[in-house]
């Protein structure tokens, strides 16, 4: 992948493919709006020591007030949780008690990464239980839907980018 | 059209070997796996030559079908 984030003011992206067993043992495959993420710390560019990123999917969710990110990923950022701010944060199965900072986050479209800005990010102290939050980083409305319209068309399987405010 | 790991991923039906764990992408190779997020990141690291590989964990259970966030 070509290094170097730039801007779009339109995207559109499939949904992604999982496989999952249905209940005769058939392996069939379930599509959800989960898109290519960059995350770092900061928005300085990729250090292994100092700024490391991770690149993987982030479920955008309309529902979620900010991001959702697994502890275990957040060590891998070298974020430091001892200064973020500790909050009780809710989802469908509760109440968890979660540490709140900021990450760098980056899309990427075409194979190209798109720079979004510094984003709110909750860090469960303990994997909320009932959520493979590993599999499903939550890219919640705080920052990303400030930025860009999103459009969700269930039908054609897509997700649709629009940035707010460019030029038509 | 997603990026090459990407799709990659997606051409992926026998996922049965990597319940459970995570895979680091790097063009079309898996270049790392394992159950601890660290040290699959590690190793893929030293393999990437400084390019970022695509990281996913695979579900232990492939059966959930529905998520209520």
């Amino acid at each position: 992948m070509v290094r170097g984030s730039r801007s779009e003011d339109k995207m559109k992206f499939k949904y992604h493919t999982d496989w999952r067993v249905n209940e005769e043992g058939k392996k069939i495959p379930v599509r959800r709006p989960r898109i290519e993420i960059i995350l770092r710390k900061n928005s300085e560019q990729k250090d292994n020591e100092t700024n490391p990123e991770f690149r993987t999917h982030g479920l955008v969710d309309s529902g979620a007030d900010i991001c959702l990110l697994p502890r275990q990923i957040a060590d891998i950022l070298k974020i430091d949780l001892d200064n973020a701010e500790r909050k009780e944060s809710t989802g469908a199965n509760g109440t968890f008690a979660t540490y709140q900072t900021q990450i760098y986050l980056e899309i990427v479209y075409r194979g190209m990464p798109v720079g979004i800005d510094m984003v709110d990010v909750s860090i469960p102290e303990k994997d909320p239980e009932g959520i493979d939050l590993e599999q499903n980083i939550l890219l919640g409305r705080s920052h990303l839907f400030k930025k860009y319209e999103i459009t969700f068309n269930e039908s054609e399987k897509t997700i649709h980018f629009k940035k707010i405010n460019s030029k038509k | 059209m997603s990026s090459m790991e990407n799709e990659f991923l997606m051409s992926i039906k026998d996922t049965e070997q990597f319940k459970g764990k995570w895979i680091a992408i790097l063009d079309t190779e898996i270049i790392a796996q394992g159950e601890v997020l660290s040290q699959v990141y590690q190793e893929a690291t030293k393999k990437s030559g400084g390019r970022t590989p695509l990281f996913e964990h695979i579900p232990e259970k492939l059966d959930k079908q529905t998520l209520i966030l």
